[in-house]
């Protein structure tokens, strides 16, 4: 009898949870738009994603990524929507946050009578059921119920842990609580049911800013995302900085490793193999997110790498012809076309740092073709100080000023030593 | 004094050389002849010269085929060192050898004496096996797994044979011209080139690596490498080939400037990618060869503003 009481709760609360996705759903649908990004050229839309209303001044909320051809090019693209009745009407950027991948997007014919969803005034608590909606694939608006996870542990920029699905398309949709209050904005997914939501104090940030609608005939939006860009950085660099860096043993070093909270670590090495010729092992720690720019620009991010090699069987010479090809094939974390920055240029000189190993340090730098002072710093060393075993460090930092990139430099030059 | 009769192939090249001493010569089949020749389509008694003082004439004798001169049926006329005659199917240059005075004797280049010593066969010999234990060196310095020899020969031995080739060519060619092949110095000086582009490249290497790569060096890497090829060129050109000094230089720097260019073109002509690039010298060598004192961390972030300085001119370049 308990059972059956028990079973016929379980049905009613799922009975529940679909009672309120579908309510959710009609009677939000008309706050919800498809965003198109229209090229000017061939008048097709060459990008969508997703948007919602938040006021009735006709106020609408995405994601940066899906209006980031235009932000870059606005003489080549035009923002429209098209809404649950099939209608289309021009947007204008209103403002938008590279940083946390939101923008807002203005109705340039707004009809009073159109409706908006409400923020939420705090998250909801961990486990709660919360619903993304979203237009995946250019199939129409659909919801997605999901659970809320909380802040995602070890990020630098901060993501809400979503278990749904979200699709590409559903970029820019809404994420609501039972009540239907927007708690997020869906952003990226990471497969597998796990889904990344911008949380709703950054959007709360960004609406309650002074909204600047250009009215200028030929926008320029670098100027603006070059001062988000600059001060995500010095921020970034802050927090690297905040603390003495954490180091751990590789082979006979001593090197830096989760120098802050939101770099993680993974390690490898050849141990097992047991016809293996020499012993490499690896240490290589990452940021788990970038800053979407544009198409092929991704910024923001830091990733570190060591390999202790010990090649006692080798000797000397054969030894460093197998060093110089493990250190030939870097590149950096992050790609750019030459039409986002210019070609990397390098500087090599042989090394000592205070703690006496000697490397031969190669640091290369390439700078930033619209924003000023912000360079893209990649470095790759070998100690070569010893006959058969040596270390080779890399670091890839992109998205900075020279005097953080030269900061950064030095302190991590530092910071590697030999085991006493 | 004397008339001289040659006989040609048809692009020019001297097949016979026939000198007769007498006032008037006489051509033909018939064994009477001072100059006999065997065309079936000559008459007994073809061509008949006459040297009036310097001066020599010709007369076909009522011939079947009759006689060209200079690509015309002529039966008589004035003959000399530019005029070509054709009687059969015979080409003959005919001309007064005081007509035609042969070009001032050639010295001996310095170098001639030289070259002997480069025609030691134990030089030769004892070059090509350094050549080959620097090949075999190689082979064992890019092995990671447990060397053999026996693995390394067949390849050491087939990139031998394939650089036997320059050498063997030059011989040839020698030999095509009806002289001797002289391989020995042609190896020897081969070898002896090799083994200079080995020490170049290795001495840059180790500049590169103590001093960094400067812009310049691959500019003097290919100075010194052509230097080198210019060199083993004409040399090889010097030992088997006769020809004059104008002509060998020519044709050397014509050949490895046009090489030159072809690997320029190679260089810079391609389609770049659209990502940016990224290029490094990754070159490490062991402490034995590390003659520069390192720099401490602090020179080297100074150092390193020039690079940041180099971004910032190439972000303008484009803006301009």
């Amino acid at each position: 009898m308990r059972l059956l009481v028990l079973g016929f709760l379980v049905l009613s609360l799922a009975a529940k949870a679909q009672g309120q996705a579908k309510d959710l759903f009609s009677h939000y649908r008309d706050t919800l738009y498809q965003i198109q990004i229209i090229d000017l050229e061939s008048k097709s839309k060459s990008s969508i994603g997703s948007g919602f209303q938040i006021n009735a001044n006709g106020l609408l909320v995405t994601n940066y990524h899906v209006v980031s051809d235009y932000v870059f090019h606005p003489d080549k693209y035009r923002i429209e929507y098209l809404d649950n009745q099939g209608k289309h009407g021009e947007l204008s950027l209103a403002n938008f946050d590279v940083i946390n991948d939101l923008a807002l997007v203005q109705k340039v014919d707004n009809d009073a009578i159109s409706s908006a969803l409400p923020l939420a005034q705090q998250l909801p608590e961990q486990g709660s059921n919360i619903y993304s909606l979203g237009n995946p694939h250019d199939l129409g608006m659909i919801v997605v119920p999901g659970t809320f996870n909380g802040i995602k542990a070890r990020s630098f920029y901060q993501r809400i842990h979503f278990t749904g699905a979200i699709n590409p398309g559903m970029s820019g949709g809404p994420v609501v609580n039972a009540q239907g209050e927007v708690i997020g904005v869906n952003v990226a997914t990471a497969g597998n049911q796990i889904g990344f939501l911008i949380p709703l104090d950054k959007l709360v940030a960004l609406v309650q800013q002074p909204q600047e609608v250009s009215s200028a005939k030929k926008p320029d939006y670098m100027p603006l995302l070059g001062q988000q860009l600059s001060a995500n950085a010095e921020s970034f660099m802050q927090a690297l900085f905040a603390q003495p860096w954490h180091t751990t043993q590789l082979g006979e070093a001593q090197i830096p490793d989760t120098i802050a909270d939101f770099v993680s670590c993974w390690g490898d090495s050849n141990a097992s193999e047991a016809d293996a010729r020499y012993l490499s092992v690896q240490s290589s720690c990452r940021t788990s997110e970038q800053i979407y720019l544009r198409n092929k620009l991704q910024t923001g991010g830091l990733e570190m790498e060591f390999e202790w090699i010990n090649a006692p069987k080798l000797g000397s010479a054969r030894f460093y012809r197998m060093y110089s090809k493990g250190i030939s094939n870097a590149g950096p974390g992050n790609k750019a076309t030459t039409e986002d920055v210019t070609d990397f240029s390098c500087q090599h000189e042989l090394v000592s740092n205070t703690s006496e190993l000697e490397n031969k340090v190669i640091l290369c730098t390439r700078a930033y073709r619209d924003f000023d002072d912000l360079y893209d710093v990649f470095f790759i060393a070998a100690s070569i100080d010893h006959d058969d075993k040596g270390l080779i460090s890399h670091f890839t930092l992109s998205g900075v000023s020279q005097a953080s990139a030269t900061e950064f430099s030095r302190q991590f030059m530092e910071s590697i030593q030999w085991q006493l | 004094m004397a008339v001289v009769i040659e006989i040609l192939a048809r692009n020019g090249k001297v097949l016979e050389h026939h000198v007769v001493d007498k006032d008037v010569v006489s051509i033909g089949r018939g064994y009477h002849n001072d100059v006999r020749l065997t065309d079936p389509y000559i008459c007994e008694q073809h061509l008949r010269i006459e040297d009036t003082s310097g001066v020599l004439h010709f007369e076909d004798n009522s011939s079947v085929n009759g006689t060209l001169k200079n690509g015309r049926v002529t039966l008589r006329g004035e003959l000399g060192w530019s005029d070509k005659l054709i009687i059969g199917r015979t080409h003959l240059r005919i001309f007064h050898s005081r007509e035609k005075p042969v070009s001032p004797t050639l010295r001996f280049h310095p170098l001639e004496a030289k070259l002997a010593w480069f025609n030691q066969m134990p030089l030769a010999i004892g070059l090509t096996l350094v050549v080959a234990a620097l090949a075999i060196l190689r082979e064992y310095l890019d092995s990671i797994e447990k060397f053999s020899l026996a693995d390394a020969l067949p390849s050491v031995f087939m990139l031998m044979l394939l650089a036997c080739l320059w050498p063997l060519l030059f011989g040839l060619l020698s030999k095509l011209n009806k002289k001797e092949a002289r391989l020995t110095p042609l190896f020897s000086i081969f070898w002896i080139a090799v083994l200079l582009m080995v020490v170049i490249q290795f001495g840059l290497k180790v500049i590169n690596f103590n001093l960094g790569p400067g812009s310049w060096q691959p500019w003097f890497e290919t100075l010194l490498e052509t230097l080198v090829l210019f060199s083993l060129l004409w040399l090889s050109m010097f030992i088997s080939l006769q020809q004059s000094r104008t002509r060998r230089n020519s044709i050397s720097a014509g050949l490895v400037l046009s090489g030159l260019g072809i690997m320029l073109l190679s260089q810079y002509g391609g389609d770049r990618s659209d990502y940016s690039k990224l290029e490094y010298s990754p070159l490490l060598l062991p402490p034995v060869l590390q003659l520069s004192s390192p720099v401490n961390t602090d020179t080297f972030m100074q150092d390193a503003a020039t690079i940041f300085e180099q971004a910032n001119a190439q972000r303008e370049q484009r803006e301009r």
